[in-house]
């Protein structure tokens, strides 16, 4: 137990009369990757915001190198060594690399500021760390991915004892990836400890040592991960086993093309795409970040150029310019961000679920009818089984699962005969996600065409009947039944697939 | 071993543009423009006139800076043109009923006091109390010209005479003090804004306030210094003004706040914060008396100044949001 | 008993405007007992119909996340050509009302563009058309405006049915037709969604530019009705008649309950609001005080107010 730096005991939190955290316990030792694994509103990220400082627990002691510490703010525990990197980026856009790494913590040659000397301590801190970025570019022309290495630098260049890092792959791409990973085998090496919390299973078991698993916020237990599978995992989180995270796939009625587009183009210098999507297909898009899967299903649903080509909704061709047209046709969209792009979080849940579809319930063709408003609202809580505390709450008081259960109700509530997911179960526990893909099967079932696309391969292949690869801004390929597994889908979104684009593989 | 230096972070290109693509247009405008007046006119290419529209220019200056740092930080003032008033009502106030010496000193020292703490008002109420600052501005603007009012209910008053001549001295009878105050006040915010440690927590504040808390930045003190600054640089300007018209009167401030923020953004501030120059905010100002004197010299009747005014701020507007809309892919 | 308290703690913003100027009130009936005399309420609410009208617009602008600082150069505009067209005849009105129109149009679009296509934020393009509109009506006028208001306006503005001004009767009207659109129509409530997160609207499906623009335009339009009326009240035209209605009227709607930042409130609250700006100041008339003391008491007035209910949320992570 000497290497153990960090001691968290009995840490009870309470907001607003709920109950985050239940006496709960988290220990890390120096040198190692410990892995917080558990379902949204286990209490991983709060049990983290106070060892970082943002809250201060209602019971209970943490214990740092020995020595009982209390933080009264972020200020204190960066000060005792303690350093997180958010989910949400905590970047000064209009500023540059170097500006925002040093914006109070200014090394100083009297009252003026040393840049000579913050340059070089940042070089040494990129060499090291093997995280090589311009310090003059602002912010605000990075790419997502890089905004959040460029997060971890700022981190890094403290020098932390302990790293917490909340959810840091979910904006990275996989090369970005193994960049974070390379960082977290170097601090570990040097006798660092880095608490991590990730919802995919993958990594756990790629860069954890240990795995400590709350649930509803109550401490489950702490093992070491070589004692640990997928599925013991999953029953520690969920409770329970998790038998068929995926759904078994449905019919396909080959005779009823529900969606299809012909010589598409979303991109000037794309290749035209023909497809045709069936009654009961789940379509499923797998590609590298930044390869245009976003701007493919952005333009299905009128926010992004169609350069040229058709869209045919059950046979009918319809033009899609923008979203409230894409709405009118039936094509529903469940965006990426959904904090961002998918909720009003001031709002009540009820205004954010019949936010989609206000154009089909009027009352004398001018009125909001509230009362099939309120029916439609009722209908989806229960269906999608939401938990909320009441209908007027507002949706940022949601879990993150929950939240995207609003957004998809919302979108649910048009009627949609098209529907399109961008990273669906993103930040999703596993208990929802699955409850996520058995909706998806559901729709498909019904007749709607579901198009969604995902990093998780796994997810990808698990949901899917057709996948299409995209690389470059171009679907390469269109793989069906045996085709869909890892290693051929990997060498397509790499580009180094087999010919024959834009045709279906038997 | 290591001698080579380590080189220090350099702007370059789409950088470089992004932050001062508008201030050079500015400078380039301003410059340009004066050039076109002097060819034209030759009644605007007298070392009189040049010095008449800096001294015009000058207290519009100061008060565009404070409106300035108070944008930088994602806030505005409305009540800056009030403070102006006050402070110019209170400063002849103290001469009139003081008309010594000492009454003067005594005018300059109450009236930055005073200046500071209707700044320190503006801020306790934005960054303390959270409320928001268009309204918290729009409500101490009329206190503040009640208060003026109650010094001075009719305009008047009288100005100490040394007090008057040293604002309006002018070097070789040519350059006029408030060419070097501006310079001096220019350098001084140029470098805090830039070079500092606050100037950087005010742009970060502007720019995303939860990351620079999480960064560390005591988000409420930065605010609130920035109004602070605002009502001392504000009671700058009327300080310059007192001497300038030799009298007291509350209406004196009422054009500045319209002015100051049309000068901050014509000046290439945003104003969602975090971007802006002290002298690019000075080039706004200049431009703004500029179109007037302008419209002087060629005879224009005074009617067409508003709608110059105008179209001049909407020309930057366009600038501006050229700037953006290209930056945004 | 907990349903009320609920219910009193999520709606408190909402109705607590409305104590305050019953608090008001019974102040000013303390300090002098004709107060609430019915001809002196009524003298009041006539000037508050003014006010309330531009009100109307700025709140609808402000709930769509944005503001709207040329009002008070629209109405003046407005008003001098009103007064222009209209030159005591009453079968000019309606020439005078369309050519009001076409400004309210121009101004409108002008404003919506700028918001909507060049994303100028909305707070420094409408103070740009505000400047841009008063030159023109200078330049229109060449400092001397013309004209005088058609009688029909000036009963409309000057006279009571009964023991109700007749202005008022106008504010009422206009009044419900602003409350109706917010709170029950789709319309409303992608104005509400737009000032609450204009990406998330777009993804839902909203025609965020399309409702963008045509709350400008709305905005345009009633204050140019609210100049139109206001030549019947002073019959004879003069410059800047609006110019009053700025930072008056945003205050109304602020201490009405509607968050600057957009997305929640409504004009129910500022309909309080606009009242309660104008029984202070009415009040602080007869109190007899100077001119400055009366400015500075407004404006704590209003600082006072926003202190209970504006409140941004606290920084955090």
């Amino acid at each position: 137990m000497s290497d153990c730096i960090l001691q968290m005991e009995h840490i009870t939190k309470r907001f607003a009369g709920v109950t985050a955290l239940d006496d709960v316990s988290l220990s890390c030792e120096k040198g190692k990757v410990h892995v917080l694994a558990g379902e949204n509103g286990a209490g991983k990220s709060t049990i983290l915001k106070i060892l970082a400082g943002i809250y201060a627990p209602d019971e209970g002691t943490i214990t740092l190198r020995g020595e009982k510490v209390k933080f009264d703010s972020p200020a204190d525990a960066q000060r005792a060594g303690i350093a997180m990197v958010f989910q949400e980026l905590t970047q000064i856009n209009e500023l540059t690399i170097f500006e925002n790494i040093f914006l109070s913590k200014e090394k100083t040659r009297g009252c003026l500021i040393d840049r000579r000397k913050q340059m070089e301590t940042l070089q040494a801190c990129m060499d090291k760390y093997g995280l090589q970025m311009d310090p003059s570019t602002i912010v605000d022309r990075l790419s997502v991915g890089q905004k959040q290495l460029a997060e971890i630098l700022k981190v890094l260049v403290r020098d932390p004892e302990i790293l917490i890092l909340d959810e840091p792959t979910s904006a990275l791409a996989s090369d970005e990836v193994q960049i974070l990973f390379g960082i977290v085998r170097k601090l570990t090496a040097e006798g660092k400890a880095v608490i991590f919390i990730s919802h995919r299973m993958e990594e756990m078991f790629e860069i954890g040592d240990i795995v400590t698993v709350f649930k509803d916020g109550q401490y489950v237990d702490t093992t070491p991960v070589q004692d640990l599978n997928t599925d013991i995992l999953i029953s520690k989180m969920v409770g329970r086993a998790l038998q068929d995270i995926y759904p078994p796939h449905g019919k396909i009625k080959s005779d009823e093309v529900v969606f299809e587009l012909k010589d598409y183009k979303f991109f000037h210098a794309g290749n035209p795409l023909n497809l045709q999507v069936h009654s009961g297909e789940i379509i499923g898009i797998a590609g590298l970040t930044g390869h245009g899967q976003t701007e493919f299903i952005n333009s299905l649903a009128g926010l992004h150029r169609v350069y040229s080509g058709q869209i045919l909704i059950h046979g009918k061709e319809v033009q899609i310019k923008n979203s409230s047209q894409a709405v009118k046709q039936g094509v529903a969209l469940v965006p990426s961000d959904r904090k961002q792009e998918g909720l009003l979080l001031q709002q009540s849940i009820r205004s954010n679920i019949a936010l989609g579809s206000l154009g089909q319930r009027k009352k004398f063709g001018l009125f909001i009818d509230r009362k099939a408003e309120k029916a439609m609202v009722d209908e989806y809580q229960q269906k999608l089984r939401i938990k909320l505390s009441s209908l007027g709450q507002e949706a940022v008081e949601l879990s993150g699962g929950n939240q995207q259960k609003v957004v998809l109700a919302k979108e649910l509530g048009i009627r949609p005969k098209v529907i399109l997911f961008n990273e669906p179960t993103k930040g999703i526990d596993v208990g929802n996600k699955r409850e996520f893909y058995y909706i998806m099967r559901d729709l498909a079932d019904q007749g709607v065409a579901v198009i969604m696309y995902s990093t998780d391969l796994m997810e990808v292949i698990g949901i899917s009947d057709k996948v299409l690869t995209m690389y470059e801004q171009n679907v390469n390929a269109q793989l069906t039944g045996s085709d869909i597994e890892e290693e051929t889908i990997m060498r397509y979104i790499m580009g180094v697939g087999q010919e024959k684009e834009g045709t279906v593989h038997e | 071993m290591n001698k080579k230096k380590t080189a220090l972070p350099r702007f370059r290109g789409a950088d470089f543009s992004y932050r001062y693509f508008h201030q050079c247009f500015i400078i380039a405008f301003t410059v340009i423009a004066i050039v076109i007046m002097s060819i034209i006119s030759d009644s605007f290419r007298t070392v009189y006139n040049y010095g008449n529209l800096m001294c015009s220019a000058y207290a519009l200056m100061m008060v565009a800076f404070g409106q300035f740092l108070v944008i930088l930080t994602g806030g505005i003032d409305i009540s800056v043109g009030m403070m102006v008033s006050l402070t110019n009502c209170l400063s002849v106030y103290i001469m009139t009923a003081m008309p010594t010496a000492t009454g003067a000193m005594l005018a300059v020292i109450i009236t930055l006091v005073a200046g500071l703490l209707c700044g320190m008002l503006n801020g306790l109420f934005v960054a303390k109390f959270r409320l928001p600052a268009i309204i918290v501005t729009i409500a101490t603007s009329t206190i503040f010209k009640g208060i003026a009012l109650i010094l001075m209910p009719t305009p008047g008053g009288t100005v100490h005479s040394a007090y008057k001549s040293f604002f309006n001295w002018k070097l070789a009878k040519a350059v006029p003090m408030s060419f070097f105050l501006a310079v001096i006040f220019i350098v001084l915010l140029v470098f805090l804004t830039n070079k500092t440690s606050f100037g950087k927590s005010l742009r970060a504040v502007g720019g995303n306030e939860s990351a620079a808390y999480g960064t560390g930045v005591n988000v409420p003190k930065i605010k609130f210094l920035a109004y602070t600054l605002c009502g001392f640089l504000c009671a700058v300007g009327g300080l310059y003004l007192s001497a300038r018209t030799s009298s007291g009167d509350t209406s004196i401030g009422n054009t500045y706040t319209v002015y100051s923020i049309s000068a901050t953004v014509v000046g290439g501030t945003l104003m969602t914060g975090a971007v802006g120059e002290a002298y690019g905010t000075a080039c706004g100002a200049i431009i703004i008396y500029l179109v007037n004197s302008v419209l002087n010299m060629l005879n224009i009747s005074t009617y067409y100044q508003y709608a110059c005014q105008g179209a001049v701020l909407i020309f930057a507007l366009m600038v501006g949001s050229y700037e953006t809309r290209h930056r945004e892919r | 008993m907990k349903n009320t308290m609920t219910f009193l703690r999520d709606n408190f913003t909402k109705y607590a405007v409305y104590l305050f100027l019953v608090l008001i009130l019974l102040l000013a009936r303390i300090y002098s007992p004709t107060y609430l005399q019915l001809s002196h309420m009524m003298g009041i609410f006539r000037l508050a119909s003014f006010m309330g009208m531009a009100a109307i617009a700025q709140t609808l602008v402000i709930i769509s996340g944005g503001i709207d600082l040329s009002i008070p150069y629209t109405i003046s505009f407005a008003y001098i050509l009103a007064a222009q067209y209209m030159n005591k005849v009453d079968a000019n009105i309606p020439k005078a009302f369309l050519i009001c129109m076409l400004l309210a149009l121009i101004v409108g679009v002008c404003n919506g563009a700028g918001v909507c296509l060049l994303k100028i934020p909305p707070f420094i393009m409408t103070l740009g058309v505000g400047t841009v509109t008063r030159g023109a009506y200078m330049i229109f006028t060449k400092g001397t405006p013309k004209g005088y208001t058609a009688p029909l306006i000036a009963t409309i503005s000057n006279t009571s049915l009964g023991p109700i001004p007749r202005i008022v009767i106008v504010w009422a009207i206009m009044a419900v037709f602003i409350i109706v659109l917010l709170r029950y129509t789709p319309y409303g409530r992608k104005v509400y969604a737009v000032g609450s997160n204009v990406t998330a609207s777009q993804f839902s499906g909203i025609n965020t530019k399309r409702i963008l623009f045509s709350v400008y335009i709305i905005s345009a339009v009633v204050a140019c009705i609210t100049g139109f009326f206001l030549i019947g009240y002073t019959g004879e035209s003069y410059l800047d008649a609006g110019l009053s209605y700025d930072t008056d009227v945003i205050a109304a709607v602020i201490i009405g309950g509607t968050s600057i930042n957009g997305g929640k409130g409504g004009y129910l609250g500022s309909i309080a609001g606009a009242l309660i700006m104008v029984v202070f100041s009415d009040f602080l008339q007869i109190v007899n005080i100077s001119e400055g003391l009366r400015q500075v008491g407004s404006g704590v007035l209003v600082l006072l107010l926003v202190m209970f209910y504006a409140r941004e949320r606290e920084v955090r992570l």
